[in-house]
């Protein structure tokens, strides 16, 4: 019947089927490839893979990278810079652009949600407030923070308070917005009711409204995590310095596909933690929620 | 010990062209338990709206006076609680947090909870201790750690009940509380009203003040009967013509009179207030029936009762 639920045994080996089904595609077109021409690297085999991931956790063999980098850096007009990459010949390469990466995404989320949380809050509750700010928010939601990028890279260079700045405008009027539906979706009965059971003002924002909307604002930062790493891996493919995108792009120009296909499912495994640790918090600090839909 | 403590005078409410209540007044005194009942759309829960203070009403005064000054009603305040029909509970509180929300709210502040952790978890376990003894007078000491859509709806009006009751409110105001239940859960929690009804009796016996005063709304006119010891029907059907009005200007309280008083383990007898029953169907439900509004007001404002008819001494 349509919608009945299956067994959890057959969910998993439903799973595992399409996985296999994947890995054994992969497997086809890369064994073809390499048939048709033996030094292909756009698709490489299993082997080689290995071989890329090994590259990305151990510390860089000095000429290798120098030479990466010469071939990243040919043809851009940037040839004469490459003290300006040093950084690509110290450390691990997972671990450096690991740390950058996902301090300015963790970072830029944290405060463009703390903002949109404060503001949406305000907005929601003093109509005076929300009709002075919501035009501007309406406004500022509709910038394509990418589009916007030279701007922040004139303003603020390319440090850490620059791409912060850029996830937190990107996400903080859509997150405002939200936020201030949520709040006028809280019942007027218990707004009411609050005041009935002597809440002040304060209270009743502190105590019945925001505990109300905290599962919601928890999904909402679950759904800006993929807005936040478009912006945040545009802008590092742009600028240069530290961070997958930037790893990415000077990898790829290389031809060494072995270590970016990595690299692309490091960043959706980190994505998906981010999203399993969310969805934690949220089982730990509203247990109430996920009652009322099971 | 007949003092008044909730007194409506002249209050006249609209929403634009649409005339809502014209000329409403009512004297509630203390430990009464008044049913107010009324055509559908008739403005019951405005004026209810209107004595919480959520929407005072446009013209007209509500005055609130439980020991000392009387005081105009213009907020929502902690001496009256109110209990609806839909999203009487706090989700995200279980239900002996929801009694306890209110003590928490009205005896300390931000900065208190904030800065004095000691002392208010000391005082945080007083109040959940206080609010299951509360939810076991209810019959619900099994319930205390649920969430309320872990509960039935029956479940969830009572915890709202212990809610409100656990403030100690001057009044307590409910607006079609029991609405959206069913016949059997409808019992018990109109018992629950009585068992309240029986606190006061005791209450007076004692020499004491009676300590719960009560305004049921509700359209069901046996459950009107039933729980209170006054019933008032508000009714847009009354003789506006007579004071010269071209179209009607609002409900009015058309019907006041005392109902038989039951102890919570009376048998629920419809019939024997049938008469009652066909009374108040006649002179608050029938558009046809537009006689002066004074005929059926027997607990005349003043407190001057102008008796028709005494049926409270069974
Ligand atoms: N916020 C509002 N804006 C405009 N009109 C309203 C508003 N609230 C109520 N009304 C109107 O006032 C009238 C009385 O409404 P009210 O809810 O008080 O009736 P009621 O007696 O409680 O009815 P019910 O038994 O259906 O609950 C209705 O005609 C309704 O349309
Ligand atoms: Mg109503």
């Amino acid at each position: 019947m349509i919608g009945k639920v299956g067994s959890k045994n057959a969910n998993r080996v439903c799973a595992l089927v399409s996985i296999a089904a994947l890995l054994s595609f992969y497997t086809y077109l890369s064994h073809e490839r390499h048939r048709k021409n033996p030094d292909d690297r756009t698709i490489p085999t299993w082997s080689q893979l290995w071989e890329g991931v090994v590259f990305l956790c151990q510390k860089p063999d000095t000429e290798e990278t120098s030479g990466l980098l010469a071939a990243a850096l040919e043809g851009t007009g940037l040839e004469g810079e490459t003290e300006k990459h040093a950084g690509f010949l110290e450390g691990r390469i997972l671990w450096e652009a690991s740390k950058a990466t996902l301090a300015r995404l963790l970072g830029g989320l944290a405060l463009g949600l703390a903002g949109g949380v404060l503001f949406g809050v305000l907005m929601g509750c003093f109509p005076l407030f929300d009709a002075g700010v919501s035009p501007v928010m309406y406004f500022a939601s509709r910038i394509i923070p990418t589009a916007a990028m030279p701007i922040f890279f004139t303003l603020a260079g390319i440090e850490l308070k620059m791409y912060l700045a850029m996830i937190a405008f990107g996400s903080m009027p859509i997150v405002t917005l939200t936020v201030s539906q949520y709040v006028r979706e809280f019942p007027e009965e218990l707004r009411y009711k609050a005041y009935t059971l002597g809440a002040s003002h304060a209270e009743v924002i502190t105590t019945a409204i925001f505990p109300h909307i905290l599962p919601k604002v928890i999904d909402l930062a679950v759904l800006m995590i993929g807005p936040a790493l478009v912006y945040l891996i545009a802008a590092e493919q742009i600028a240069t310095g530290e961070g997958f995108g930037y790893r990415i792009r000077v990898l790829s120009r290389a031809t060494r596909f072995e270590v970016v296909y990595p690299l692309i499912i490091i960043l959706t495994v980190y994505a998906g933690a981010i999203t399993c640790a969310l969805k934690a918090l949220q089982r730990f600090l509203c247990p109430w929620y996920l009652i009322g839909r099971r | 010990m007949t003092d008044t403590i909730l007194k409506v005078k002249n209050v006249s409410h609209w929403f634009d062209s649409n005339r809502v209540l014209h000329n409403v007044n009512l004297d509630i005194k203390r430990g009464q338990v008044v049913a107010l009942v009324g055509p559908s759309g008739c403005g019951k829960s405005t004026l209810l709206r209107a004595i919480v203070g959520t929407h005072p009403p446009l013209r007209g005064e509500i005055t609130m006076r439980d020991r000392g000054e009387a005081r105009l009603v213009t907020s929502p305040g902690r001496d009256r609680g109110i209990v609806y029909q839909r999203y009487s509970l706090f989700p995200h509180l279980t239900a002996r947090e929801n009694v306890a929300f209110g003590l928490m709210l009205d005896e300390t502040g931000i900065p208190f909870r904030l800065f004095c952790r000691k002392a208010w978890k000391k005082l945080r376990k007083n109040h959940l201790e206080q609010a299951a003894e509360m939810l076991e007078k209810m019959k619900l000491g099994a319930s205390l750690n649920k969430y309320p859509p872990e509960m039935s709806g029956g479940m969830c009006q009572r915890v709202a009940i212990a809610q409100a009751l656990i403030m100690k409110p001057a009044a307590l105001l409910l607006d079609e509380p029991f609405g959206a239940l069913d016949e059997a859960t409808r019992e018990e929690l109109q018992r629950i009203l009585l068992t309240l009804y029986a606190e006061n009796q005791t209450a007076r016996e004692e020499g004491r003040d009676p300590p719960h005063t009560v305004v049921i709304v509700t359209h069901e006119i046996n459950e009107a009967i039933f729980v209170s010891d006054r019933v008032v029907g508000l009714s847009q059907y009354w003789d506006w013509r007579e004071a010269g009005e071209t179209s009607c200007p609002g409900a009015t309280i058309v019907y006041d009179k005392k109902a038989p008083v039951f102890s919570p383990d009376d048998e629920r007898d419809f019939l024997s207030f049938r008469d009652q029953k066909d009374e108040i169907l006649h002179a608050v439900f029938d558009p046809e029936f537009c006689q002066s509004y004074r005929e059926y007001v027997a607990l005349a404002r003043t407190g001057s009762a102008r008796k028709i008819s005494n049926r409270s001494k069974r």
